[in-house]
């Protein structure tokens, strides 16, 4: 555990010097933006995982010698990379909540002006925007985002670990692709009458429903990461640095 | 104090200069009796040389009587008295003389020419 | 005498290459170096050490530890100096500095802060920015910082000016005076090798061509250059790397054959260089002779 932990931290004093200020400056203005009622936060989601962006695309051959020299484990040093996304997903997700919910409570939306905030009622209110969404709906498709976050991060994770960091474009391509296709599928099937309602296929009508929904999807993204971290554990074993 | 300097483009190998400079520093009396000489470790350090060399170089200089090893303390010049360095200065003299005589000799001096010429020389 | 590295029966096949029955030990105390063509296997030895790479068959030990069960216990007391940087660019001397110390239990941190100072290296500045010399150092610094008993330098000083190379070569020195450490540098300047090396290890073609003491080197080679008329079928076969050229010839060869040798023939001592483009030759000759040109 200890090893891990001392990974995380070298990972981190890797890229905090090119990432910290952007993501904190972000979120903190997120937050700042969600107490006016303009539902910024939504894009936190991804910020807190935007931390640790250059620690993979830093996986230079030359720069990966370090985990010969320092004295650790390979496996803590993947351990650690897979650790590392699964929580920075988590607390975007729970951070983007917390700001959401702040943002659809607060009556300083009045404040705007009047085109940042129709766009931004529209995003909270039911009222102003045409598909009905509620607040609790907008919640259960952050979620939603955030379940297709992790397995997106995960696949790319696990391809780039086996298959090497040259191809992970390659991979990253083909999951946007089979993601734009499965976009395609849904919509081409609502115009066609099949899918009578988008909103229904994606969120449960009953607040229990919506909370199982959230919780379910959370199990399983944690253990999607489990999952992806051990297979690449175990297809990596051999590998060399 | 001993002085060492090595040439590496000689074809002398390095352990050799090395010993004959110690070597004729000590018999010229350059080198003081007594005087420590750096670790193995350090000379080869300050030379920066392979530290088997100068192992080897003060075993074969040790054998040969002109240094000392002193347990727990180093290397020392050998005092004067050292039997070793005695016999080894003698034989230095045993060559000169055969050198001076054989030149006298050659320029056409008699034995009693050369035995002056030589005391001459001590008084001066 | 304790063997600080023992390399036994080391084997490794890539694609193309392989390193076979690798076997050398470093005693305490001493510096090897370690010399070869380019391809001859160095680094990949060095990276088997490391555990870097997987090895096929063989057995390294290091400080009397399995180099693959205790890698970590291992590392702990090794010193790693590689011919690039393996830091983030963007980071500068403090922020490594504080990377590495959670690490090693025996991490000094006035000891490393010594070491740049004496190397005179920005503490505040990017170390993508430092010169190749520069970052050279800093590795070097940091494996003298936590009192590793065995350096292993992978080709420190290529593309170094000569005042750096022999700064290394000072700094080298000095480490090695305490007699239970050991230096394994592989390299391509020979002349860093002749100066201060103790032992030399000579990897031809994935093989051990030679491994004792540097003086067992030297004295035991010799090049000889005369006419080619003045030899014997039986003396050529025992040259290394036989070349002919209008005039004469020139090869390398044993102190043990040299006794077979005619007077005329000229002899000079073979300097480590020498020896590598003899060897190098004396693949290429047989090659020749395999296809029938020569």
């Amino acid at each position: 555990m200890s090893e891990i932990l001392k990974m995380v931290r070298f990972d981190i004093g890797n890229v905090s010097t090119l990432t910290l200020p952007y993501v904190a400056g972000f979120i903190v203005l997120s937050a700042v933006l969600a107490v006016f009622g303009i539902p910024l936060c939504m894009l936190c989601l991804i910020a807190p995982l935007c931390l640790f962006a250059p620690a993979d695309l830093m996986s230079k051959p030359t720069l990966k010698r370090i985990y010969g020299v320092l004295p650790v484990s390979r496996t803590a040093a993947l351990t650690a990379s897979f650790a590392e996304m699964g929580v920075s997903l988590f607390i975007g997700e729970v951070l983007s909540l917390l700001m959401y919910l702040v943002c659809s409570v607060t009556t300083l939306y009045r404040l705007l002006p009047e085109y940042i905030r129709d766009i931004s009622r529209s995003l909270v209110d039911p009222q102003y925007n045409n598909a009905g969404f509620s607040a609790a709906d907008y919640s259960v498709l952050m979620v939603e985002v955030f379940a297709l976050l992790c397995l997106l991060t995960a696949y790319l994770k696990m391809m780039t670990e086996i298959h090497g960091a040259d191809t992970s474009v390659r991979y990253m391509i083909s999951a946007l692709s089979a993601l734009a296709a499965a976009a395609a599928a849904v919509i081409i099937l609502s115009k066609r009458g099949i899918i009578t309602s988008v909103k229904s296929l994606l969120i449960p009508d009953s607040s229990g429903g919506k909370w199982l929904l959230c919780i379910a999807v959370n199990i399983i993204s944690a253990a999607v990461f489990l999952l992806s971290h051990r297979y690449t554990l175990a297809k990596t074993s051999d590998y060399e640095l | 104090m001993i002085n060492i300097v090595i040439k590496n483009r000689s074809d002398v190998p390095i352990y050799e200069q090395i010993e004959e400079q110690i070597r004729s520093q000590i018999l010229t009396g350059r080198a003081e009796e007594n005087e420590q000489l750096p670790s193995i470790r350090q000379l080869a350090r300050d030379l920066k040389i392979s530290v088997i060399t100068t192992t080897r170089v003060y075993n074969d200089l040790a054998e040969d009587g002109f240094i000392i090893s002193v347990a727990g303390k180093g290397y020392f010049v050998a005092p004067k008295n050292n039997e070793l360095l005695r016999e080894r200065m003698l034989y230095e003299m045993e060559a000169a003389i055969d050198k001076v005589v054989e030149n006298g000799r050659n320029a056409g001096l008699s034995d009693e020419e050369i035995i002056s010429f030589v005391r001459k020389f001590m008084e001066e | 005498m304790e063997n600080i590295l023992e390399i036994t029966g080391l084997s490794k096949s890539y694609e193309g290459f392989s390193l076979r029955d690798v076997t050398f030990s470093l005693p305490k105390g001493y510096i090897m170096g370690f010399v070869g063509q380019n391809g001859s296997g160095k680094t990949t030895t060095i990276r088997s050490i490391l555990n870097m790479a997987n090895i096929d068959s063989g057995r390294i030990s290091i400080f009397g530890l399995d180099s693959i069960k205790d890698t970590i216990a291992i590392k702990e007391r090794l010193g790693i100096v590689f011919d690039s940087l393996y830091f983030a660019d963007h980071l500068n001397v403090k922020q490594i500095e504080k990377q590495l110390r959670p690490f090693y239990k025996k991490w000094n941190s006035e000891e490393f802060s010594r070491r740049i100072k004496s190397f005179e290296l920005p503490e505040n500045k990017r170390v993508g920015t430092f010169s190749k010399g520069m970052k050279m150092k800093l590795m070097v610094a940091a494996a003298l910082s936590h009192d590793a008993e065995l350096i292993i330098l992978d080709e420190p000083t290529s593309g170094l000016d000569p005042v750096a190379r022999d700064e290394l070569l000072d700094i080298l020195a000095e480490y090695i005076e305490d007699e239970n450490r050991g230096v394994l540098f592989s390299t391509h300047i020979t002349a860093d090798v002749e100066r201060i090396a103790d032992y030399v290890t000579i990897l031809h073609a994935g093989r051990v061509w030679f491994t004792g003491t540097k003086d067992e080197l030297i004295e035991n080679y010799s090049i000889i250059k005369g006419s080619e008329s003045e030899l014997s079928p039986e003396l050529k076969g025992k040259l290394i790397g036989f070349h002919s050229y209008r005039n004469g010839f020139d090869a390398l060869i044993s102190a043990k054959d040299i006794s077979g040798i005619p007077r005329s023939v000229e002899t000079e001592k073979a300097s480590i260089d020498e020896i590598l483009v003899y060897i190098a030759k004396e693949d290429k000759n047989e090659r020749n002779t395999e296809n029938g040109t020569l």
